[in-house]
C-alpha cells in the first residue's frame, strides 16, 4: 500500500477530485468491490474538502473501551458503514480518541453499531462478559486490505481466568476455570485483530496484572488481573487502554465515476 | 493530541478527539465548543466542572482531576506493595 503526504492538497490531473484534509490523512489507492477507489483514511479530526461532491462508502468506528476494572475487558468501540452515501464537498470529521466509544462522525453519520464484546474478569459474583454486535467489524467486508477493527479485551484473571475478547462483533467470554493454585496463570487473550490481553492473576503485586493495550483502530483494552490482598480487599491492576478511532472515506478513482 | 470536547454549558466532558494542537481553533469553530487538552488532568468522557474544578465521580464521590490513574500512582501503589510484602 502507498501512503499519500498527509492532509496535503492532492493535484488535479484530468478531472481527478481534488483532495484536502486538515487533519491527519492517509491516502491508498484500493481495489474494493471489484472496482478501483482512493481510500480517504481520516486519522484525526479535521475537515474534508473535496472539488466537487461524489459518491462513496463511509466505515467509521469510535475509539475502543478501556478496561472495566472487576468486571470485563473494554468493548470495542461502536461502528458505522455507509454505502452509496453523497459525500458533500466540506465535511467536518470527528476522530475519537480512546475511550469514546460513540465519539467519531463524518458530517452526519455516527456509529450506531456495537462492536466485540469484553471477556469477562475471572470472578463469578462480579465478572461479566461484554454484548457484541453480531456484525462483521471489517470495513466494507473487505479482509484482504483490512483488519478485523472493533476488537474488545481480554477479562483479567482472579480468582478465575478471565474470557477472552470478542471478536469480529461477537460476545466476549465468559468467565473461565480456576488457574493453577499459586500460580497467576497467563495473560488472557484479546479479540482478534488487537484487542489487548487481559491481565494475570496478581501476586501481591498490582503492578504484575496489568492489561494489555488496543492495538488498532476501536481495539478494546484488557482488563486487569487481581488478587486479594490481606484485609479480603480485591485490588486490580492498571486497565489496558483502548484506541483511538478512525473513519474511511471511498471515493470513486479517476475514470471509475460513481460507487460500486 | 488528545483533546476534551467541552459541552455547550461548559460543565461535562462529552467527548474525546484526536487532532492536531494547532487546529484547536478551526475545529472549536467548526464544532462550536471549547476544546481542552484531555492528558494533563487525565480527563474522561462525564467529566465534571464544579465551578471550581475538574472532577469525576469515584464511589460517589466528586473527585477533583487529576485522579489515581497516572503512572507517578502506579509507581506509589507498587512501592507500598513491597514494602507490604516486607
Amino acid at each position: 500500500m502507498r501512503m499519500s503526504r498527509r492532509g496535503a492538497l492532492h493535484s488535479s490531473v484530468g478531472g481527478r477530485v481534488e483532495v484536502a484534509f486538515t487533519g491527519e490523512m492517509a491516502e491508498i489507492p484500493m481495489n474494493v468491490f471489484g472496482k478501483n477507489w482512493r481510500l480517504l483514511a481520516l486519522l484525526s479530526t479535521g475537515t474534508l474538502s473535496l472539488s466537487k461532491e461524489v459518491k462513496g462508502h463511509v466505515w467509521l468506528c469510535g475509539g475502543g473501551e478501556n478496561g472495566v476494572e472487576k468486571i470485563r475487558g473494554g468493548n470495542g468501540a461502536k461502528f458505522a458503514e455507509v454505502t452509496n452515501v453523497t459525500i458533500s464537498k466540506s465535511t467536518v470529521a470527528v476522530v475519537a480518541a480512546g475511550n469514546s466509544i460513540s465519539g467519531t462522525s463524518f458530517g452526519d453519520i455516527v456509529p450506531t453499531t456495537d462492536g466485540s464484546g469484553g471477556g469477562a474478569f475471572g470472578h463469578d459474583k462480579t465478572g461479566k462478559a461484554g454484548i457484541g454486535g453480531h456484525v462483521s467489524t471489517i470495513p466494507f467486508g473487505d479482509n484482504e486490505n483490512f483488519l478485523k477493527l472493533c476488537a474488545a479485551g481480554g477479562g483479567g484473571t482472579f480468582q478465575k481466568h478471565g474470557g477472552v475478547g470478542g471478536s469480529n462483533g461477537s460476545d466476549g467470554g465468559d468467565v473461565g476455570g480456576y488457574p493453577t493454585v499459586g500460580s497467576q496463570g497467563n495473560t488472557i487473550a484479546g479479540g482478534a485483530d488487537g484487542g489487548g490481553h487481559g491481565g494475570k492473576k496478581g501476586n501481591g503485586h498490582a503492578r504484575e496484572s496489568q492489561g494489555g493495550n488496543g492495538l488498532y483502530y476501536g481495539d478494546g483494552g484488557g482488563n486487569a488481573g487481581a488478587y486479594m490482598n490481606n484485609n479480603s480487599e480485591i485490588i486490580s491492576g492498571t486497565q489496558g487502554k483502548g484506541s483511538q478511532g478512525v473513519i474511511y472515506v471511498l471515493i470513486p478513482d479517476e475514470n471509475e465515476e460513481g460507487a460500486a | 493530541m488528545k483533546f476534551a470536547v467541552i459541552s455547550k454549558n461548559g460543565k461535562t466532558v462529552e467527548n474525546l478527539i484526536v487532532m492536531k494542537p494547532e487546529q484547536k481553533e478551526e475545529i472549536e469553530k467548526a464544532l462550536n465548543r471549547t476544546l481542552m487538552e484531555a492528558a494533563p488532568l487525565g480527563m474522561e468522557i462525564g467529566d465534571f466542572f464544579n465551578g471550581k474544578n475538574w472532577t469525576r465521580n469515584v464511589d460517589g464521590e466528586q473527585v477533583p482531576l487529576p485522579i489515581g490513574d497516572n503512572a507517578a500512582v502506579d509507581e506509589m501503589i507498587a512501592l507500598l506493595e513491597e514494602v507490604d510484602a516486607l
